[in-house]
C-alpha cells in the first residue's frame, strides 16, 4: 500500500493516459450494467410458466367452411377424429391460444353495473380442457358437460360458468381469494358463475399486464377459423403430428392452417426478445474483449515506457512482486475510478435513460456486483504485461546514458 | 504539401504496422457496430411515402359511451357505419376504407395449381391513387364498380406469377372462396416500409396478396378476426353478420388525403358534424372528439419504431465511443513515439501548424481505412441481423447511399475528434528536450 503515493503522483504528471483509461472503464461498466439487466430481465419474463403442459401440448389451426352446413357439427366431428389418432389422449377446442398474439380480452365487474374492477383475457372452450392442457385446479370444479353451451362465433357474449386463474382471483379478492367461487363476474353485462380456480394460465399477449388474468368460460365456440389444442404422448408426436392432416382433411374445402407445438408458439411470441437478448448479449461479449484489449494495450505502454524506471527500483532492492503489486494497484485505481464515474453517470442519466427507452432503473446491488467484476476484468487483463515487467533486468541501469 | 503529408502518413503507418491496425480495428468495429444498428433503425422510421405524407391522415372518431383507455388516444378503427357515412363525403381528395380477410384462391382450369389460403386487403376504390401503388397491367377499379360490389380484383406481382405465370392477367378469372372474380389490374412490386396504413404490429410485413372492393367483402358476408383488430365495446344484436354491420364494434381503418389546410378543416367539420348528427340519433354518447392524425404522428403513438432498436443504437454508439477512447489510448502510444522525429522537424522549422496538419493527415487516413473497413463489418453485422430478426421485413438491413457516405465520415470525423488532443499535445513538443538526447 506504500505504493499508493507514488501512483498518485505518476496521475499528476501523466493525466491523459489513466484519464482516458477510466472514461473508458466508466462507459464499458455503464454498458454492461445495463445490457446483462435488461438480459437478465426478459429471461425472466420469457421463463414465466404458460400454465399448460408445453411439451405435450399441439394446437391446431384449421377451418370449418360454411358451406360444409353446421359449424359446430363439424366442430364436433373434427374432436372424434383428433381423439381417435393413436397417441392423443384428448383434445379441447378453444377460442384462442395462449400467446398467440391474437384474442380477446374483456373488462370485468362484479356488480351487474358497478365500476371495472379488472380486465384480462378470454377463452371459450369446454370441460377437456383442464385435462388437455394438464392444468391444476386449486379450488372448486371443472365444469359438468351439461355446463357446456354450444354456438358459432361470438360465444363472449353469453352468460355461462366459468373458470379463472389463480392470479386473477387474488386480484379480485385480494384478502381471501377463495371468495370468488361462487360469485359472478360480470361482463358484456351478463353474470358468469366461478365455478374453479386454476393455478396458471396465461393468455394473447406476452406484452401485457394482464397475461395471467384468464378466464375460461363453458362456451364452446364454433368458428370459420377454428382451434383446437390436443394433448399428446410425447413419445408420439411426430407421428401423431404427420398423420393429423391425412385424418383431418376429409374434402377439398377443409384446410389446415397451422400444426405446432405450445412451445413453438411461445417461442414466436417471444421472437423479437430472444432475437434482443441475442444482439446484447454480442454487444456485452464484443464490448468486454475490446476494453480488456485496451486495458492490456494501456498497461503494455505504460510499461515500456517506464522500463527504465522499473529497473531502477529493481537495481535498488526492489522485489519482483513489489514491481507486480505496484502495476496491479495502479490498474485497481484506474479501475476503481472508472466505475465510480460510471457509477456516477449511470445514477445521474439513469432517469433519462428509463424515460427515453422505457427501461426499468438497474438495483444498486446489480450496480455493486457489476462494478467488482469490473475491477477483477482489469487486474486478470494487466496479469501478463505486469508479469513481464517484472522480467525488466535491473542490470537495464547501467546500460545507455 | 499535402501529398508530402499524405506520404509521411503512408511511411509512418507501415513503421507500427501492429499499431495501425489495431487503430484501424478500433475505428472499423466500432463503426460497423454503430452503423448496424443504425441502419435498422433509420430505415425502420423513414417516411414511407415523403412526397405526401404531410397530407394523409388517419380518422379516429369517439363514438363510444364510455372513456378509452386515458382519455387522450382512440382506437385506431372506425366501426361500419361511420366508414359508410364517411365514404359519402366529397371534401377529401381521396378516402379509404380498409379491411382485411382471408379467403382460399384457386384456379379455376388449372387442377395441378394447389389452392392457397392468401390474405386479401378489402378496400375502397381510392386505394390505389392515394397510396401511389405501380401496376404492372390493367388499373385498380372505378367508384362504380366499388360501390357496385363487384366482383373484380387487383393482384399483387407475387400473386399473378403464382396464378397465372406472371402473364398480364387482366380480364381473366379466379376463385376466391367459392366465387369467381375478374382480374382488372396486376401490381408492380410495391413494398413499402413501414407498411404504415394498415395494422402497427404489421408494419415491417410485406401487403396482402390480392385486393377487392370493400363493398365486396360486405356483400359476401366475409369476415377474418386474425387479420383486423375489431374493438366491439358493446356487443352486436346477434352473431349475424349484418348486425356487426349495424353493431358498434371498431374495425375499419380510414385514411383520407388531404391537400390543404383549408380541406382539413373543412374535413374536421364534416366529420364533427356527422358525429352531431349521430349524437342527436342515440350514437356518440360520449363527447365529439374526433382525431385526424397525421401519418407521420400515427407512426409515432403506435411505436412502430420499437424501443428495443432505439436502444440497440445507443448501446452501439456508446461501444463506438469505448472504441474511440481506446484508439485514443493507441495514439497518445503512437505520437509519444515519435516525439524525436517531432522534434527534429521543428528544429530545421516545421511549425506547429505544419505538425497538426501531418498528423491530421495521418489519422485521416486511419479514419478512412477504418471507415471503409467498418462498412464492410456493418454490411456483415447486418446480414446476421437479418439472420436474428428473419420475421422482419429484409429492406430494413440495406443500407443506401447517404448512409454508406455517412458511415466514412463519421469514421474520418469521430477519429480526428478523438485525436485532436493527442496532436495539439504533439505539437507542443518543445524541439530542444528532444534534440538532447539524439
Amino acid at each position: 500500500m506504500r505504493d499508493l503515493i507514488p501512483i498518485l503522483k505518476t496521475f499528476k504528471k501523466q493525466k491523459m493516459a489513466p484519464a482516458l483509461m477510466a472514461f473508458q472503464i466508466a462507459v464499458t461498466f455503464m454498458v454492461l450494467v445495463n445490457a446483462i439487466y435488461m438480459i437478465a430481465q426478459r429471461s425472466e419474463l420469457i421463463a414465466r410458466p404458460i400454465g399448460a403442459n408445453m411439451e405435450s401440448t399441439l394446437t391446431i389451426i384449421t377451418n370449418l367452411p360454411t358451406q360444409q352446413g353446421d359449424l359446430t357439427a363439424q366442430l364436433e366431428h373434427d374432436l372424434t377424429i383428433l381423439k381417435s389418432i393413436h397417441g392423443v389422449i384428448n383434445a379441447a377446442p378453444i377460442t384462442g391460444l395462449p400467446l398467440e398474439g391474437w384474442g380477446m380480452y374483456t373488462d370485468f365487474k362484479l356488480e351487474p353495473n358497478g365500476e371495472d374492477v379488472a380486465y384480462g383475457g378470454y377463452f371459450g372452450s369446454n370441460d377437456q380442457l383442464i385435462d388437455t392442457f394438464g392444468l391444476t385446479l386449486v379450488a372448486g370444479e371443472n365444469f359438468l358437460p351439461s355446463d357446456i353451451q354450444k354456438v358459432e362465433n361470438d360465444g363472449v357474449f353469453k352468460s355461462s360458468k366459468l373458470l379463472i386463474t389463480q392470479a386473477l382471483a387474488k386480484k379480485l379478492y385480494p384478502d381471501d381469494w377463495l371468495e370468488v367461487l361462487g360469485k359472478n363476474l360480470y361482463y358484456h353485462n351478463e353474470p358468469h358463475e366461478v365455478v374453479g380456480i386454476v393455478d396458471t394460465l396465461q393468455n394473447a399477449w406476452n406484452f401485457w399486464s394482464a397475461i395471467e388474468y384468464t378466464v375460461i368460460s363453458a362456451v364452446q365456440e364454433a368458428n370459420d377459423t377454428q382451434r383446437y389444442v390436443i394433448r399428446v404422448d410425447p413419445a408420439q408426436i411426430e407421428n401423431v403430428i404427420a398423420v393429423i392432416p391425412e385424418r383431418l382433411l376429409t374434402h377439398p374445402q377443409k384446410q389446415i392452417e397451422s400444426i405446432e407445438l405450445l412451445t413453438d408458439v411461445k417461442m414466436r411470441s417471444y421472437r423479437e426478445d430472444l432475437a434482443t437478448n441475442k444482439l446484447l448479449t454480442a454487444v456485452c461479449i464484443s464490448l468486454t474483449i475490446i476494453t480488456v484489449f485496451g486495458i492490456l494495450g494501456q498497461a503494455k505502454f505504460s510499461i515500456s515506457r517506464r522500463t527504465k524506471q522499473i529497473g531502477t527500483r529493481r537495481a535498488l532492492g526492489a522485489s519482483k512482486h513489489q514491481v507486480i503489486s505496484y502495476f496491479m494497484l495502479e490498474n485497481a485505481i484506474i479501475s476503481v475510478i472508472g466505475v465510480f464515474i460510471g457509477f456516477l453517470a449511470a445514477i445521474i442519466l439513469n432517469n433519462q435513460f428509463v424515460e427515453l427507452l422505457s427501461l426499468t432503473p438497474v438495483p444498486i446491488n446489480f450496480l455493486l456486483f457489476g462494478a467488482i467484476a469490473i475491477v477483477l476484468l482489469g487486474q486478470i487483463a494487466v496479469a501478463y504485461p505486469v508479469s513481464q515487467a517484472a522480467k525488466v533486468s535491473p542490470a537495464i541501469t547501467t546500460r545507455g546514458a | 504539401m499535402y501529398p508530402y503529408y499524405f506520404k509521411l502518413a503512408l511511411i509512418s503507418l507501415r513503421k507500427t504496422p501492429m499499431l495501425s491496425l489495431l487503430m484501424v480495428m478500433m475505428i472499423a468495429i466500432g463503426i460497423g457496430a454503430t452503423m448496424t444498428t443504425y441502419t435498422v433503425s433509420y430505415m425502420m422510421s423513414k417516411d414511407p411515402i415523403p412526397n405526401k405524407s404531410a397530407h394523409l391522415f388517419q380518422v379516429q372518431l369517439d363514438s363510444m359511451d364510455e372513456i378509452y383507455g386515458d382519455g387522450k388516444t382512440l382506437p385506431t378503427m372506425i366501426s361500419y357505419q361511420d366508414a359508410q357515412a364517411l365514404l359519402d363525403s366529397d371534401v377529401p381528395k381521396y378516402q379509404v376504407a380498409i379491411a382485411a380477410i382471408q379467403q382460399r384462391v384457386s384456379h379455376e382450369a388449372n387442377r395441378h395449381l394447389t389452392p392457397k389460403s392468401l390474405k386479401v386487403r378489402t378496400t375502397t376504390s381510392d386505394f390505389f391513387s392515394m397510396f401511389e401503388t405501380p401496376f404492372l397491367y390493367g388499373s385498380g377499379w372505378s367508384k362504380q364498380d366499388g360501390k357496385d360490389a363487384a366482383q373484380i380484383a387487383v393482384l399483387s406481382k407475387e400473386t399473378n406469377s403464382w396464378l397465372f405465370n406472371g402473364e398480364n392477367s387482366v380480364g381473366k378469372t379466379f376463385k376466391l372462396g367459392a366465387d369467381t372474380y375478374r382480374v382488372v389490374g396486376v401490381l408492380d412490386s410495391w413494398d413499402p416500409l413501414p407498411k404504415y396504413y394498415a395494422l402497427p404490429h404489421t408494419a415491417f410485413t410485406k401487403p396482402h396478396d390480392l385486393f377487392i372492393p370493400f363493398n365486396t367483402q360486405v356483400k359476401n358476408e366475409l369476415f377474418s378476426q386474425k387479420l383486423v383488430s375489431n374493438y366491439c365495446w358493446k356487443k352486436p344484436d346477434d352473431e349475424s353478420f349484418s348486425s356487426l354491420l349495424t353493431s358498434e364494434c371498431m374495425w375499419v381503418i380510414f385514411w383520407v388525403e388531404l391537400p390543404s389546410k383549408k380541406i382539413h378543416q373543412q374535413y374536421q367539420s364534416f366529420i364533427d358534424n356527422h358525429a352531431l348528427v349521430q349524437q342527436s340519433l342515440g350514437r356518440f354518447q360520449n363527447r365529439i372528439y374526433n382525431k385526424l392524425v397525421p401519418l407521420k404522428q400515427y407512426l409515432i403513438d403506435e411505436e412502430v419504431v420499437s424501443d428495443d432498436s432505439k436502444m440497440a443504437v445507443w448501446l452501439a454508439a456508446l461501444f463506438l465511443v469505448v472504441c474511440l477512447l481506446n484508439c485514443m489510448s493507441l495514439m497518445i502510444a503512437k505520437f509519444h513515439a515519435k516525439a524525436g522525429e517531432v522534434g527534429l522537424r521543428r528544429a530545421i522549422g516545421a511549425s506547429q501548424q505544419d505538425i497538426i496538419k501531418q498528423f491530421s493527415i495521418e489519422l485521416s487516413v486511419v479514419g478512412t481505412v477504418g471507415g471503409l473497413l467498418g462498412l464492410l463489418f456493418a454490411k456483415i453485422g447486418l446480414i446476421s441481423a437479418a439472420n436474428t430478426y428473419s420475421y422482419l421485413h429484409s429492406d430494413l438491413m440495406q443500407m443506401n447511399a447517404p448512409l454508406i457516405i455517412g458511415t466514412v465520415v463519421l469514421a474520418v470525423i469521430s477519429s480526428l475528434t478523438f485525436g485532436l488532443y493527442p496532436i495539439i499535445r504533439a505539437s507542443q513538443m518543445q524541439p530542444s528536450s528532444q534534440l538532447k538526447s539524439l
